[in-house]
């Protein structure tokens, strides 16, 4: 069998052939399969169940372990709110920030057990990245965003505090996904260049960010980091917290592999809910704009939409293995 | 024409550099130095408005600061208001809504505030909100105008639907935005009009409601 290209990207080797990775969640693993989201949500057997059987349909290259946003913040004691076909949101905040347990408080133990599924279930070096929110995002999910926001400006000290108690919070998490043979998967879209400007970004996200990197090296894992929307206004900062991996939608890609990290991403999640021409024509433009070397693994720039037809996913993956390849 | 009273900039500038103690300052300076406080509100605060939204447009300003000109805004305006003789007519009313199915509500957030600060009326109905709550608020408050919003494309369907419900039983004018609205979209689903950020937004709401009037 010939070795995982993903895996071998991450590990720093030219790969056979270029990895590719449509990236979804738990809402649209759910919906394909017919499994009310919530139930999904709430019991680490069936997502692991919903995430494996649409890997295996769709052929991708590395899997991502996400349930949704709110995973955290409602550990800490937000309100979550779920609906039958949207992910759930957050309708009232927790209001303060409290060291969880991973392997106890609220639905981490069930992202934690999904983790370990599918890590026994999948080829070893295929790789299984776990998601949780980075420590800014889980902060204003936490306290409310206006809230945070607002502390970011009147009282930088007290926001910075918030942004460190959710990032201590956040190792324990790390190491958790880590023991569970997973890469921690960052995900911080508050600290998106659509939301934060560079001197917030600095201040109050990339702290953390960094901090939650190095907790992971230190494990001897890699980390990723997530965060979808316009970076350009804040994309050098993201290359000092000095992930391994970075899943971005606008982005300079070019800019982040030169920086040492590998870069997923490339096809916009928007064409999944057009059609198959779309999403071809969509792989080859990624494919043309991919940054020079071999640190590059195909991917949605975002995850899939809750109700992408499977049928696209399968052609992403399709018209990439189609691609002219010399190793 | 007399030139404008120092402290009307001082108010503008206040707001646009985040300086909430001055600009509450400016405020009480304004009534003592017997500027209109509608002038104070319109030619200061107001304008201090308009130039964070030109910084924001510019990337120079990001979310937080916007929000928290915006709370800067009405804290210089509590002091302000009181005093303001008899209520200015508003430059029109304004329902504003995340269509149902979406959460996002940054963005409808910025466009509220700028909408508002630029003197008109705004109800802010929240995010989530399906098309009969919006029809009725329209009807209800009177509204001039409807800002939908969306960052969702499989929540355009709903948008497009509530322009339509919007369309056939009122007359208000219907603007819709969030990132995958485009104008041929806009035309496409038949809303009077949309814009790219907030500024555009402001624009748009005064050349409707400025229609409406004539
Ligand atoms: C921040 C963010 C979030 C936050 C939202 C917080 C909040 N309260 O709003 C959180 C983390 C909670 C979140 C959650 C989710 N998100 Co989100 N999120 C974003 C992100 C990174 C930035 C959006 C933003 O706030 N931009 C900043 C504001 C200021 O810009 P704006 O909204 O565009 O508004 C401006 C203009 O559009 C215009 N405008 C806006 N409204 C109007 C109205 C009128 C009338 C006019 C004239 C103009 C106008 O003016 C505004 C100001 O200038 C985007 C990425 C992106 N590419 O945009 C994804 C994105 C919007 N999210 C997305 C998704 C899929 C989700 C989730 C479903 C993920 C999940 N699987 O759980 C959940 C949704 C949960 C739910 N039930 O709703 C997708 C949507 C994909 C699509 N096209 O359908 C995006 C595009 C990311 C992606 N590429 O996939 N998200």
């Amino acid at each position: 069998m010939t070795p995982n290209p993903a895996g071998a990207v991450l590990a720093g080797r030219r790969p056979e052939r270029l990895p590719v990775a449509p990236v979804f969640g738990a809402d649209h693993a759910a919906a394909r399969a017919g499994v009310p989201l919530r139930d999904a949500m709430t019991d680490g057997d069936r997502l692991a169940g919903v995430l494996l059987a649409a890997h295996e349909d769709y052929g991708g290259d590395l899997l991502v372990v996400f349930s949704d946003v709110t995973v955290e913040a409602e550990a800490m004691g937000a309100t979550v709110r779920f609906s039958p076909d949207l992910p759930p949101h957050v309708a009232e905040p927790a209001g303060e920030i409290r060291k969880l347990d991973p392997e106890r408080d609220g639905r981490l133990p069930v992202i934690l057990r999904a983790a370990a599924l599918a890590r026994a279930a999948l080829p070893p070096d295929l790789p299984v990245l776990v998601s949780l929110k980075g420590p800014f995002s889980l902060a204003v999910l936490a306290l409310g965003m206006d809230r945070l926001l607002a502390l970011a400006i009147e009282d930088p000290p007290k926001a910075r505090d918030a942004v460190l108690a959710a990032a201590e919070s956040q190792e324990a998490y790390v190491a958790a996904i880590v023991r569970r043979g997973g890469i921690p998967l960052i995900g911080d879209p508050f600290a998106s260049g659509s939301v934060l400007g560079p001197g917030h970004f600095e201040a109050l996200a990339l702290p953390g960010l960094a901090g939650l990197v190095f907790a992971a090296h230190r494990t001897g894992s890699p980390a990723a980091i997530h965060i979808c929307g316009d970076l350009r206004p804040v994309q050098r900062l993201v290359h000092r917290a000095g992930a391994d991996l970075l899943h971005l939608e606008q982005a300079d890609f070019a800019a982040a592999t030169a920086a040492g990290s590998v870069v997923l991403g490339g096809v916009p999640t928007d064409v999944f809910l057009r059609d198959e021409a779309a999403v071809r024509a969509a792989v080859r433009a990624a494919a043309n704009t991919a940054p020079p070397g071999h640190r590059f693994i195909l991917g949605t720039a975002c995850d899939l939409p809750t109700r992408a037809d499977p049928e696209l996913a399968r052609a992403m993956v399709d018209e990439a293995r189609r691609l002219p390849w010399s190793p | 024409m007399d030139a404008p009273p120092p402290v009307l900039e001082d108010l503008a500038r206040s707001v646009l550099e985040l300086d909430r103690e001055g600009a509450v300052r400016a405020a009480g300076e304004a009534l003592l130095a017997g500027v209109p406080p509608e002038t104070a509100i319109t030619a200061g605060l107001a304008e201090g408005m308009r130039r964070v939204g030109e910084r924001f447009a510019a990337k120079v300003y990001f979310v937080p600061e916007v929000l928290v000109a915006g709370r800067i805004f009405y804290a210089a305006m509590e002091v302000l208001a009181p005093h303001v003789a008899r209520q200015p007519d508003a430059a029109g009313t304004m329902v504003c809504a995340v269509v149902e199915g979406d959460f996002h509500d940054i963005g409808k957030n910025i466009v509220k505030l700028m909408v508002e600060a630029a003197g008109f009326r705004v109800v802010d109905l929240g995010k989530n909100v399906p098309a009969e709550r919006i029809l009725e608020a329209v009807e209800r408050e009177r509204a001039d105008l409807v800002g939908l919003s969306t960052l969702m494309t499989p929540t355009l369907d709903r948008m497009a639907r509530t322009v339509k419900i919007l369309k056939e039983r009122t007359s208000a004018a219907v603007l819709v935005g969030g990132a995958p609205v485009d104008r041929a979209f806009a035309a496409k689903i038949g809303a009077d009009g949309t814009a790219p950020d907030a500024a555009g937004a402001v624009a748009l709401a005064r050349e409707f409601a400025g229609r409406r009037r004539r």
